[in-house]
């Protein structure tokens, strides 16, 4: 037979024919449908759709979008003959493998099969196929109708039935599963990372801490200078009533008593003043009131009130009460 | 195609060279090994039902006795898998071999037996005395004792294959009365099929059952001699 006249197609519709059947490249170009029917030479069925094919187009079909060229045969046949593939590979995209099987008859015959042989029998081939298989091979014997038959009917409906019912409900439960197994390890992960951005977070705030830490500092310092002060106020209150004890005279504990009351008197009307260190401030005891202690003895309790005053705390260590109201009448 | 009621049990021949050793090497394609941590549907389930029947199984025993835990999966596994194969029509199930029982049952018994006499020598004879028996029974009693545990290896092999044998014969025999009664009458044929259907089920059920059973007889006698 001779060899038929391959039509060329134009090159729209040969881009078509490309574009549905696969872009495929030999030695790193996009070929023509001829050569790519001859470089592929495996593969019966493709071997047999191509040889199809250029019978068509001899015919004067057109290979376009029809049943066959939308086939899943070709991208599979890509796929399969990759090895075959000397050149380097295609800068166009390959189709990709379908992610699910077509529709199969039987569990065993796919449906490719069908539209394989559609274009000579058409769409009765299936029940033709089946009914005619059936009958020949249980006419001719080949397939005996034993007892064996009946269990094998009884197993096999059992199982598709089993199947049929509970087939989608374990898969989910296997896709459970493993979504379990990946949770756990995600959680993992998160804790993971959640324990170094809070080991992270807390070296920053350490970090800020240092920073702030000469507040720290300076009311350690106001503490402590607190504390020398109440030291201090100790110590004078104790130097006064040991000298007024010296002294003990009426006339002068009177009228120190009158001066006290007076100067006590101004000191509530005296505004207290803030923020200031130690070191600027004198400290000097006012007498908020006196309580007679014993016949002959008072108890001065003093208003401790932060006013400025000329002589530092250093040279006050020695004075007596007659020092003490000199500065205080200075002061006022 | 079957001449008599025994041609399933024949062992299958191609051009005349038997072909047991494939088909018992068969199941062990459908338990592909598990490459990454998340698999496909299939080895995940069984990946499961592995971790639920072990736990099962091995939880009862003492360290030294859970060294045994592969030999036990791997032994329910296999059972359980060519009972499940053998149901399919026209298919040969190698545990309904007595001869391929035998040699099951009779190495893991020895086993554990043997390492209860070389580890606990005494424990393991005094097993062969039940507590509180009246004194002058006691030579007839160790005499009955030893003659059970001696009769273990045998009861297991035999136990496995009546019952799949018996099943398998069963099914045939209910398969037969159906195709008989078909001629004569349809109804009380499709009442046979019913039978026939649940005798299916029970035929499925019987043989997981019976793996499970092997297995569980087999880690009981290791219990007694860890």
């Amino acid at each position: 037979m001779a060899k038929p006249q391959i039509k060329l197609a134009t090159e729209d519709q040969n881009k078509a024919i490309c574009r549905a059947k696969g872009k495929v490249a030999i030695n790193g170009k996009l070929c023509k449908q001829s050569t790519f029917i001859t470089y592929i030479r495996r593969g019966s069925l493709a071997v047999l759709e191509a040889r199809m094919n250029f019978h068509r187009e001899a015919q004067g079909h057109h290979a376009g979008p029809s049943l066959k060229s939308a086939a899943l045969l070709s991208p599979g046949v890509l796929q399969a003959t990759r090895i075959f593939h000397t050149g380097p590979p295609s800068l166009a995209s390959v189709p990709p493998l379908p992610e699910y099987g077509e529709k199969v008859h039987f569990g065993l015959i796919p449906e490719e099969f069908f539209q394989f042989l559609y274009p000579e029998t058409g769409v009765t081939v299936t029940y033709v196929l089946r009914t005619g298989l059936i009958l020949y091979l249980l006419c001719k014997e080949i397939y005996v109708i034993t007892p064996e038959t009946f269990s094998t009917i009884s197993t096999i409906g059992l199982l598709v039935y089993v199947v049929k019912k509970y087939g989608a409900s374990i898969g989910e439960f296997a896709d459970k599963l493993n979504e379990q197994k990946i949770a756990q390890l995600e959680e993992a992960k998160q804790s993971f990372i959640k324990q170094i951005q809070d080991a992270i977070d807390l070296k920053k705030s350490q970090q800020a801490l240092v920073q702030k830490l000469h507040y720290l500092f300076d009311v350690q310092r106001n503490n402590i200078a607190m504390a020398l002060e109440n030291m201090m106020r100790q110590r004078e209150q104790e130097h006064m009533i040991g000298w007024v004890e010296k002294h003990e005279e009426k006339e002068t504990i009177d009228k120190c008593i009158a001066h006290l009351k007076l100067l006590a008197k101004k000191a509530k009307a005296q505004p207290v003043l803030h923020n200031k260190t130690h070191e600027s401030y004198n400290w000097v005891h006012k007498a908020q009131f006196v309580i007679p202690f014993n016949h002959n003895r008072v108890l001065i309790v003093v208003h401790r009130v932060m006013i400025p005053l000329s002589t530092p705390l250093a040279e006050r260590k020695n004075w007596n009460a007659s020092d003490c109201l000199r500065e205080l009448r200075k002061a006022h | 195609m079957n001449e008599n009621l025994f041609t399933p049990f024949t062992i299958p021949m191609m051009l005349d060279i038997p072909i047991t050793t494939l088909i018992i090497m068969f199941p062990t394609m459908l338990f592909p090994t598990p490459n990454q941590l998340i698999n496909n549907r299939m080895i995940t389930i069984q990946q499961w039902l592995t971790k639920l029947t072990s736990k099962q199984l091995m939880n009862t025993h003492n360290p030294k006795g859970q060294t045994w835990s592969l030999m036990f999966i791997s032994l329910f596994l296999f059972i359980t898998s060519t009972n499940l194969l053998g149901m399919l029509p026209h298919s040969f199930t190698p545990t309904a071999q007595l001869s391929m029982n035998l040699g099951m049952a009779i190495p893991l018994w020895a086993g554990t037996v043997v390492m209860g006499f070389r580890n606990k020598t005494k424990i393991s004879l005094a097993h062969l005395l039940p507590l509180g028996t009246p004194t002058f029974l006691i030579p007839m009693l160790v005499m009955i004792e030893t003659i059970s545990l001696f009769i273990q290896p045998l009861a297991l092999a035999v136990r496995l294959t009546a019952n799949i044998t018996a099943g398998h014969l069963l099914l045939h025999l209910i398969g037969s009365a159906t195709l008989a009664l078909v001629n004569i009458s349809l109804f009380t044929a499709l009442i046979t099929f019913t039978i026939l259907t649940l005798l299916t089920i029970l035929e499925f059920a019987v043989a997981l059952i019976q793996a499970y059973v092997f297995t569980l007889l087999v880690s009981l006698y290791l219990q007694d001699n860890t």
